[in-house]
């Protein structure tokens, strides 16, 4: 089954991640799934892929009704991001997904007959769910040409999509306990996957200028208090954009 | 909670394989077409002689002209067929997905809030369902119509050579050509049709 925790809860808001799924195919990358709820409404983050729908699906009903997940967020276009939104389209056919606007005429393809689709600005907005203010912020380049990370700043928690990824086992733990060991998963895929130096410094400048207490990624292990200034500045240091050393050999 | 997904033939993979036999069908209207021209010009360069004939020539080129119509209109229903099967099979697919855990679904305290959108999923799958029926009745019907057609071609070929008998002389041969490429071409599209009619029936059963 898949794991869920709160990771969150203070004032009628609680965040969860749904992940570590021991049903999952071995050669699916395994993905956090996030929801967020505000008294009576949620919101989903970075769903998943269609493999993971029913397990998804099952999990959520754990913590929420249907009716009240009236918004899905789509940080990018990636398959283990959003294709399970055709499946979504029938079971939450009032819901809204706040998307990249580049991204649209794309992810359409997954099946979006139903839900309403919201198409992002490049330079972000924000998102108001029963009275609680949310921040889709933009992270363009960070993998994808047009990419959002969810930011809520009251329990200063900062979904930062692939940013902060780590390939890591099913059984490995929902937070970072030791950052040092830590960063040698995290390594091979950020200098791999993110594109460019630019992209990658002015998202970092951006960000720590916010208050965050918890960085949540799409894959791996969640940063808490310090370790999400270490992973900064760990990521400020890193050389990206490595791939197309390979084609040049 | 109770599913009912019956696991059917998806059509858009026989549509596809339907695109392909109709392609044949249409070379094999196409040379009638031509036959019905070169026929047409032997009667033009007969005159008064060969009068009888125009009447065949004529039919040719209108079976010809229809059977091709007729293809084009089966092309889109096969289309039809396949949007409609890939929507049915979408929504099925979600079924199959909500089945795969509904144990667990129903077991978590907001399981049932999960049961509205199971009855419109139901109910959408029939009414695809019926749609799908009614696209697979509506493309048998047209090859039908053509298979007709067919039939109709091998009588035109018998009147044919008997006219080419009537007619004698040395357009004898060449009419008697015509009726047997008529007849030859005719008998290959009904080939082809019922080949495609037997695939429509194995699939939709």
């Amino acid at each position: 089954m898949m794991k869920a925790e709160v990771i969150y809860s203070k004032d009628g808001c609680q965040w969860l991640v749904f992940g570590r799924d021991s049903h999952k195919a071995d050669r699916i990358i395994d993905t956090n799934q996030y929801m967020v709820k505000v008294g009576n409404e949620a919101v989903l983050l970075d769903p998943g892929g269609i493999e993971i729908f029913s397990t998804m699906l099952a999990s959520v009903v754990n913590y929420a009704p249907l009716d009240q997940i009236r918004h899905i967020f789509a940080s990018h276009q990636d398959p283990d991001i959003i294709s399970s939104l055709g499946l979504w389209d029938r079971t939450l056919p009032s819901a809204s997904l706040y998307a990249p606007r580049i991204w649209e005429g794309f992810i359409r393809h997954y099946g979006c007959n139903s839900i309403d689709y919201v198409a992002l600005p490049d330079e972000g907005q924000s998102l108001k769910v029963g009275g609680r203010e949310f921040v889709f912020l933009p992270a363009h380049y960070l993998h994808s040409s047009g990419n959002f990370h969810f930011y809520d700043p009251e329990a200063r928690l900062l979904m930062s999509g692939d940013v902060g990824a780590a390939l890591m086992p099913a059984d490995a733990p929902m937070y970072v306990s030791d950052f040092d060991s830590h960063t040698a998963l995290m390594k091979g895929f950020h200098q791999r996957w993110m594109p460019s130096n630019d992209a990658k410094n002015d998202w970092i400048a951006r960000v720590r200028k916010l208050d965050i207490q918890t960085l949540a990624p799409q894959h791996g292990a969640m940063f808490r208090g310090d370790d999400v200034k270490r992973f900064l500045d760990w990521f400020e240091a890193l050389e990206v954009g490595i791939g197309s050393r390979s084609a040049a050999a | 909670m109770e599913l009912n997904a019956a696991v059917k033939q998806d059509f858009y993979v026989l549509a596809v394989t339907l695109a392909a036999r109709l392609n044949e069908i249409l070379l094999e209207a196409r040379k009638i077409s031509l036959e019905a021209m070169n026929a047409k010009a032997l009667v033009a360069r007969g005159g008064l002689e060969m009068r009888t004939f125009k009447p065949i020539t004529d039919y040719m080129s209108l079976l010809a002209k229809e059977t091709i119509a007729v293809v084009s209109d089966i092309n889109e229903a096969a289309l039809h067929l396949a949007h409609q099967s890939l929507q049915e099979m979408r929504l099925r697919d979600v079924m199959r997905q909500i089945s795969v855990r509904l144990p667990d679904i129903e077991q978590a305290p907001f399981g049932q809030s999960v049961l509205p959108s199971l009855d419109a999923l139901e109910t959408d799958v029939r009414n695809q369902q019926g749609a799908l029926a009614e696209k697979i009745d509506h493309l048998a019907d047209l090859l039908g119509s053509i298979d007709q057609k067919m039939r109709a071609a091998r009588v035109v070929s018998a009147t044919a050579r008997i006219e080419a008998a009537v007619c004698g002389g040395s357009c004898e041969k060449h009419f008697l050509d015509v009726a047997a490429n008529l007849e030859t071409a005719a008998r290959l599209i009904r080939t082809r049709v019922t080949d495609c009619r037997k695939q429509l029936l194995t699939a939709s059963q």
